[in-house]
């Protein structure tokens, strides 16, 4: 509501310093972590290293496995490296951006079926295991994963 | 000049120092495109399916444009 009187106007500058008073209030009372997005995942999975560690494993057993070896033929390895790492940085809850493109995209013309899909998250299975992640922690960051299928599996 | 099939469409190109070259993704991938050299320097970031990239040669030099997703993609252009 405007007001147009003087009153009007002490009246509107008061309501905005007890809505600024009251949001003052209620970040103090907050507790620090609901601050910040829930990183237990990002935690459980070794933070960056352990990502680094997880993902650096998974591309070498695939692009040493005869049924998904072909789709990485010709790619840079090192670059989608640093992009996964990336992506489940931030999808864990970790400080990290994802810089890429979206799956969609990245994906395109790749002709990605099921099959070399289910493939990769296998080797992803495989790679946490090597590396000691808990169970709980692999099936939490699988689920996240999930929805991503659709874009990727083109055919 | 385009990128198709995991491919520039020429391997070499001679071109006027000033001349401004359009790399267009024709593919059905995501490309890239990027020069490093001591005295020029091009990055296209990632170019999706579709979408170009223009880049202004100012520098003489002979340079090798690639593209960061995909290795053996290479163009030698020499600017005169």
């Amino acid at each position: 509501m405007k007001y147009s009187s003087p009153v009007g106007v002490f009246l509107e500058r008061c309501q905005f310093f007890a809505l600024a008073l009251v949001t003052a209030a209620l970040i103090t009372l907050m507790p620090i972590g609901s601050l910040h997005a829930d990183d237990s995942l990002y935690r459980a999975l070794g933070e960056k290293q352990g990502l680094t560690k997880i993902v650096h494993r998974l591309l070498k057993l695939s692009v040493a496995d005869p049924r998904i070896k072909h789709t990485f033929a010709d790619l840079n390895i090192a670059r989608i490296e640093t992009r996964i790492v990336q992506q489940f940085c931030e999808l864990s809850g970790g400080p990290c951006k994802y810089k890429g493109k979206d799956m969609h995209k990245s994906h395109k013309g790749h002709k990605i079926n099921t099959m070399e899909f289910n493939a990769l998250v296998e080797l992803l299975q495989d790679a946490m295991d090597a590396e000691g992640v808990s169970n709980r922690a692999q099936n939490k960051l699988l689920a996240l994963l999930a929805p991503m299928k659709r874009d990727i599996v083109t055919r | 000049m385009t990128q198709r099939g995991r491919e520039f469409s020429i391997s070499r190109l001679e071109v006027a120092k000033g001349t401004i070259v359009r790399i267009l993704n024709d593919d059905e991938f995501l490309h890239h495109a990027y020069i490093k050299s001591p005295n020029f320097k091009f990055d296209s970031g990632e170019i999706e399916q579709g979408q170009h990239t223009d880049v202004e040669l100012t520098t003489a030099g002979t340079f090798a444009v690639r593209c960061a997703i995909h290795l053996r993609m290479n163009l030698e252009i020499v600017v005169k």
